[in-house]
């Protein structure tokens, strides 16, 4: 278009400065402009009609892994001797292979196929369609249009396996799992010794404590197992995750995806709590569908900062059941001690995994000894503040972002911590 | 080919305009415009393509002034012609990359046959123009008045139109 009207005025311009001077030459100059003019004017694109679809080779993947996006144009229109399309994608993915854009000719009833690989960072990303320029061999006139196709790609974050996370809630559900229940019945650990009942196995008989009491049986327990509800909540607020320009939010995605994959894995309902700039409900539930809906709530998930949501004291406890399980994971800011307190008088059960701030800048400067002091007395600062916090009761694991996750949520959580392995058999 | 076209017109824009102001004297302007000319070039290599409009604007700016200083028009009118080819060329080059190999060579053809066409037309009227100098009448001038109007009428009519405004 810019092409069409600079012409015109040179062509104009030259016209009439021939008028005004009364000179043929100028209108002689005018006419190869003119006669280019024309020809673009001339030969002006037919009505776009094109069909196009695009395929995706997968549309959730893992982060940084390719994924190739095939397009197919079909013109039903007339000829279009310059079609420029291009694919409108999400600015965070990056192409490898091929082209977003390309310019061809089709003839009509022509079709086109091409192919171009992304990847990008976790994330939902959509493309909202393509963007069609067509113009005739000159490029003087044109005809814009956007065609909706839209497409999403799911970039969910790494799931790392967990071998085991030792959870044990005060209270569980109905449904058997791998929580002690602090309940008497069919289970593997011992748990203690009871009259006999009519219809108990013999193998169930405590000989000894029977052999002690002439006139009666009596029979093993063992503790059930159950499922439990745990409420996972990540941390989102800038104000714990972004330092400087590097956020550790991804190192606290990384660790709510590989603890809910865990719980729900042990068939454990499980529900998640963004909490952030606004808070983002996952409501609980089993099973791989869960899982599905857990990880795309991940892949969305953003940092944000809102004055309501600063600390943690929003937290909408009724959300969560009195006596269940939450995992808070968080960097953890000096404020959120009171508030972790705070649940921990509500009666829930409250672990907190908290990738570590300090390693993770630390990775990104450089040694200097100055620094080093620094980083002694922040170290000694969030020190205190895990001991505190661990002295409310509450289990905490300081994940050093160095170290995978997996190897430090194992070495911490794969066995029950001492404070809960004695816990004193539940009131019937 | 494209590339080897683009450089050919660039050099023969520059040339032609240069030798019409340097046949009457003027040395210092053909001096003036052949270097535009070599930065026209250096523009192509260094894909700044934006001084293809300044060059276009200098070189027209160029006839128009040779004109009025009565230089042999055949030099400024095929300086002129070559100058637009490059600036064609010049868009057309940068939208190769957006080509695949498969595409290149039948798109590079299309647009040729279709500056061959507009060249071919372009030449016999200059050619007749330059042949039959005729000198301006009042009916001539009134016809072209009103020829002006009614193209700018059209022109801004279409400018207008909802789809042609991007």
């Amino acid at each position: 278009m810019r092409r069409t009207i600079f012409l015109g005025i040179l062509v104009y311009l030259l016209l009439l400065t021939g008028l005004v001077l009364v000179r043929s030459p100028f209108i002689a100059l005018a006419l190869p402009l003119a006669v280019y003019l024309f020809l673009g004017l001339a030969f002006h694109p037919p009505e776009v009609k094109l069909e196009i679809t695009r395929t995706l080779s997968q549309e959730r993947v893992a982060p940084e892994r390719p994924v190739t996006v095939t397009i197919t144009v079909r013109n039903l229109g007339g000829a279009l001797e310059h079609a420029f399309l291009e694919d409108q994608l999400s600015p965070a993915l990056t192409v490898h292979d091929g082209k977003p854009r390309r310019l061809v000719t089709l003839p009509q009833g022509g079709s086109l196929t091409w192919e171009y690989t992304v990847s990008g960072p976790r994330g939902y990303h959509t493309f909202r369609g393509v963007n069609v320029t067509i113009s005739e061999h000159l490029g003087l006139s044109q005809r814009v249009e956007h065609i909706p196709v839209t497409g999403q790609l799911f970039i969910l974050p790494p799931v790392v396996r967990l071998r085991r996370v030792y959870i044990r809630p005060r209270q569980t559900l109905v449904y058997s799992g791998t929580i002690p229940a602090r309940r008497g019945g069919p289970g593997v650990e011992f748990f203690g010794v009871r009259a006999y009942h009519p219809g108990d196995s013999r193998h169930r008989i405590n000989w000894h404590a029977s052999a002690r009491h002439m006139d009666e049986l009596y029979s093993n327990e063992f503790e059930q197992e159950r499922v439990a509800d745990v409420g996972v909540i990540l941390d989102a607020r800038i104000r714990t995750n972004v330092y400087k320009n590097r956020s550790i939010f991804e190192h606290s995605v990384m660790a709510s995806a590989a603890l809910m994959d865990a719980f729900l894995n042990e068939g454990n309902r499980v529900g998640l709590l963004l909490y952030g700039q606004y808070l983002q409900w996952t409501i609980p539930g089993y099973g791989k569908m869960q899982r599905e809906r857990l990880l795309q709530t991940l892949a969305r998930a953003t940092t944000g900062d809102s004055l309501v949501f600063s600390d943690l004291a929003y937290i909408p406890t009724q959300l969560f059941p009195t006596n269940s399980q939450l995992v808070l994971v968080s960097p953890l800011h000096p404020d959120d001690m009171d508030i972790l307190v705070r649940l921990r008088l509500r009666e829930y059960h409250v672990m907190v995994i908290s990738p570590d701030p300090i390693s993770f800048e630390m990775q990104a400067l450089p040694d200097d000894p100055a620094l080093d002091m620094a980083r002694r007395v922040l170290q000694m600062e969030r020190d205190l503040l895990l001991t505190q916090v661990q002295r409310a009761g509450i289990q905490v694991v300081n994940w050093d972002v160095t170290r995978p996750i997996d190897q430090v949520l194992y070495a911490a959580l794969g066995r029950p911590p001492v404070s809960l392995r004695f816990i004193p058999r539940r009131q019937m | 080919m494209t590339v080897v076209l683009l450089i050919l017109s660039i050099i023969s824009s520059a040339v032609l305009v240069c030798w019409g102001y340097a046949a009457v004297g003027w040395i210092w302007v053909a001096l003036g415009l052949a270097l535009v000319g070599i930065v026209w070039l250096v523009a192509v290599w260094r894909g700044w393509a934006w001084f293809a409009w300044v060059a276009m604007v200098l070189y027209s700016l160029a006839a128009v002034f040779g004109v009025l200083l009565d230089l042999p028009l055949v030099w400024l009118f095929t300086g002129l012609v070559s100058g637009l080819v490059a600036w064609d060329l010049t868009n057309f080059h940068r939208q190769l990359r957006f080509i695949e190999k498969e595409d290149l060579a039948q798109m590079e053809r299309a647009h040729m046959e279709r500056l061959g066409l507009f060249l071919g037309i372009a030449l016999l009227l200059g050619a007749g123009s330059i042949v039959l100098q005729a000198r301006l009448t009042f009916e001539w001038v009134a016809f072209l008045v009103l020829l002006c109007v009614w193209g700018l009428s059209r022109m801004v009519k279409w400018l207008r139109k909802p789809q042609n405004n991007n």
